[in-house]
């Protein structure tokens, strides 16, 4: 009724600002459109971006037709829209604060906070402000009272909201609308606070909420000079590793996947998944990306995660948790939203929970020996935790799995899940050769190692269409087989190798650099292209497929995709170039920092071998 | 009527009485029933740092519970004795004590509470508790009557 359109903007329309606890969705319109509070896997507080009639939402722009032009402040997720209007020029300023511990001690702050000023920058005009949410996935009942200098007081079961504002705001059935005029230099504020556990700390605005914009976007700012790479495209590397921290969980250490639920891979489709939990396949690239940037507190932290806040299944690994490793919810629909698009069913919770994914346990023993390349050391607790897997790995390998693209389809021997069967048993060797990791059979590791890589030489390799296959003795590609240069399985240079990635780009192409993940078996018909196998090409260039002119072009092409804000979804529509899935997605931008790196590392050997030469 | 305080016991019986309460007040907040926090609030009023302050709160938390179980402990005696019920009984006045005039006192007497009147400041952030601590949920007042009949009955339970 209230939104303005019967349909959401774009999923690249929008941009992200968060905490390291939840993430908040704001379109270029100015409407916060998602927001799961307290955490990234909380119910629901704006979700229009799902519902828009029942999803909730948070907008503040100006009355009458704009252009919009946004942008994040240089090195923060401080998202700024400028509004330009044929009378003025309105500046909306979002960001959720955060603090450095030395002034949370010295202050009292909110636990959770959405600040948005909003300043008239030049001439004068009208707001068409809403502000309507929609607490636990539209379904709590709310009590609305206005308790004038406290602000406006919604409470609903198990928590409460405080909305306050300098603006003058009218108070609805279940919303408030404000259409004040503002005029140059005219500078206002609004702030929301969640609590569930406990009094709500409630912001005084004004000064004190220059003062949170002003921490927040230093602390980013700081956050963002410790990144270590400087080569060519350290704009997009920069975004995408503070995209990355915005989905880092700090509380624990896990990083979700994306902070949203059910945008599709396909619109009006039923590809939309829950992805607000952490998935282990993202493990050891993750942990390459961080380490690789200079972020090593974060990369520790979330190995740390890995080894002991998944210790409930242990020694068996899900292929997914929620932030506090704990097994994810059970699939469910919430048939009573449109979905976007009307993409339904909208799902909360993950079906992949159940799965035997083989490539998890690679993945995790691949990021803990990374610990090892950096000169960290492995405890007792871990290397316990490590024997473990290992141990359970050790009986499970030949088992068939869902693999990394998990299909709800039969288990098969997929190629990938034994290539990352194979990482975990060389880095086990290399751990116990090195004395990180003791009591090992180091011998029986040894002789499963070989096996394995005998079992993909032999029935991964499809010698009629001279590729490796996805299956293995099947005849079709999928683009996680250009993963067995990065994981060294084969040289990126080799025959075989260069004949895959031939392979690949002519079955699985999708127009210039961008590539499907998987296009033979029909399981998922109509989806896009998917964002990190493409920047996996680039990589494999990097790696010594290609020359590093082919690399570049390839990572710059992909780069086009991204969204004015630089960030990426999970997948791209190839004939419009959209974004499409949850969004934005860790892993694409995993993707993006690891193909960089390697681009980088490759530019120095080039020139390194130039010199000698 | 003579006033005879077994002291041993009341030290003894008091904390524990206190303990219980600030774990059934936990248990309440912990289910969603209030945002009532006691610690908290406590706390805040020493320190700006919320961390500290829930520590420092609970250690202020229990000694007040102890304290005040000296006044349960006369009231009983002018009751007739100490049985769970009066100790109930006096526990549901003191909840009602609070609800009505102290959380109405509150944001006067407290340094970091906001004031209903003129809104947040920069020293002054917590939320109040509103009328009957209406603010921290529609339960709150029944959160405060029974913990304090728990702590009142475990009081008069127990002491003899």
């Amino acid at each position: 009724m209230f939104y303005g359109s019967d349909v959401a903007p774009q999923i690249g329309d929008y941009g992200v600002i968060g905490d390291c606890r939840s993430a908040a969705l704001i379109s270029k319109q100015g409407s916060l459109d998602w927001l799961c509070w307290p955490w990234f896997d909380s119910p629901s507080v704006f979700a229009a971006i799902l519902d828009v009639e029942k999803g909730g939402f948070w907008r503040i722009s100006p009355a009458t037709e704009y252009c919009t032009t946004r942008r994040y402040l240089p090195g923060t997720n401080v998202l700024e829209t400028e509004f330009q209007t044929a009378t003025g020029t309105l500046r909306l300023t979002d960001c959720m604060p955060v603090y450095d511990c030395a002034y949370e001690r010295a202050h009292m702050v909110g636990d959770r906070e959405i600040l948005r000023v909003v300043e008239c920058v030049s001439g004068h005009l009208q707001l068409d402000a809403i502000f309507c949410p929609a607490p636990k996935y539209g379904l709590a009942r709310m009590r609305w009272r206005d308790q004038k200098a406290l602000g406006i007081h919604i409470q609903f079961i198990g928590a409460a909201l405080w909305f306050r504002s300098d603006l003058e705001w009218k108070l609805g059935e279940n919303y408030a609308s404000c259409d004040a005029v503002m005029r140059a230099g005219e500078r206002k504020y609004c702030s929301l606070v969640l609590m569930e556990h406990g009094p709500a700390v409630l912001s005084p605005l004004s000064d004190w909420s220059d003062r949170a914009l002003e921490q927040t976007v230093g602390w980013w700012e700081k956050w963002a000079a410790r990144c270590e790479y400087s080569g060519p495209f350290r704009d997009a590397v920069v975004r995408s590793a503070l995209a990355l921290k915005l989905l880092n969980f700090a509380p624990s250490g896990a990083i979700v996947a994306a902070p949203t639920t059910s945008l599709p891979e396909r619109i009006g489709g039923d590809l939309n998944w829950d992805y607000r939990y952490c998935w282990l396949r993202d493990a050891s690239m993750t942990v390459t990306a961080l380490f690789g940037l200079g972020y090593h507190d974060e990369a520790e932290a979330f190995i740390e995660w890995l080894l002991h806040s998944t210790n409930l299944s242990q020694p068996r690994l899900l292929p997914l948790y929620s932030v506090y490793g704990k097994r994810a919810q059970k699939e469910r629909d919430l048939s009573h939203w449109r979905g976007f698009r009307d993409s339904r069913p909208v799902r909360l919770g993950n079906g992949a929970r159940d799965q035997l994914q083989l490539d998890a346990y690679g993945e995790v023993i691949s990021a803990a020996a990374q610990l090892d390349e950096f000169n960290k050391s492995i405890d007792g607790a871990s290397a316990r935790v490590l024997r473990g897997i290992g141990n359970y790995l050790h009986k499970k390998w030949r088992a068939p799995d869902k693999g990394i693209w998990e299909p709800r389809t039969a288990d098969q021997h997929h190629t990938h899940s034994i290539l990352m069967c194979w990482v975990a048993m060389t880095k086990l060797l290399e751990l116990g050769e090195s004395g990180l990791l003791n009591r090992l059979d180091l011998e029986q590791i040894e002789q499963t190692r070989d096996q394995i890589r005998r079992e993909i030489v032999e029935k991964g390799w499809n010698e009629d269409q001279q590729t490796y296959v996805a299956i293995l003795g099947g005849k079709h590609v999928d683009s996680s087989l250009l993963l067995l240069a990065k994981h060294e399985f084969e040289r990126a240079d080799s025959a075989r190798m260069r004949s895959t990635y031939r392979r690949i780009k002519e079955r699985l192409g999708a127009g210039r650099a961008l590539i499907y993940r998987y296009r033979d078996n029909d399981l998922s018909p109509g989806e896009g292209a998917f964002g990190i196998c493409c920047f996996w090409a680039a990589e494999y260039l990097a790696l010594g497929g290609g020359s590093l002119d082919e690399a570049e072009t390839e990572f710059r092409d992909v780069l086009t995709y991204s969204n004015d804000l630089g960030l990426f979804g999970e997948e791209i529509d190839p004939s419009t170039g959209a974004v499409l899935g949850n969004f934005p997605q860790g892993f694409t931008h995993v993707g993006l920092i690891n193909a960089a790196l390697s681009i980088a590392q490759r530019t120095t050997q080039d020139r390194t071998g130039a010199s000698a030469a | 009527m003579t006033m005879q305080i077994h002291w041993g016991e009341w030290l003894f019986w008091g904390f524990v009485a206190s303990l219980a309460l600030v774990a059934t007040e936990s248990i309440a907040q912990g289910l969603g029933l209030t945002r009532l926090n006691l610690p908290l609030i406590l706390g805040t009023a020493l320190t700006p740092d919320r961390d500290r302050a829930r520590a420092l709160g609970i250690l202020l938390h229990v000694i007040m519970g102890w304290l005040f179980s000296l006044f349960y402990v006369v009231a009983m005696q002018f009751l007739g004795g100490a049985t769970w019920y009066h100790g109930a009984i006096i526990g549901v006045a003191h909840a009602l004590v609070i609800c009505v005039i102290g959380w109405q006192a509150l944001p006067g007497v407290h340094p970091r509470m906001a004031s209903e009147t003129h809104g947040p400041t920069a020293t002054r952030m917590l939320e109040p508790p509103g009328f009957m601590g209406l603010n921290y949920g529609v339960s709150t007042p029944a959160t405060v009557f029974m913990t304090h009949a728990i702590f009142g009955a475990i009081l008069g339970g127990f002491y003899s």
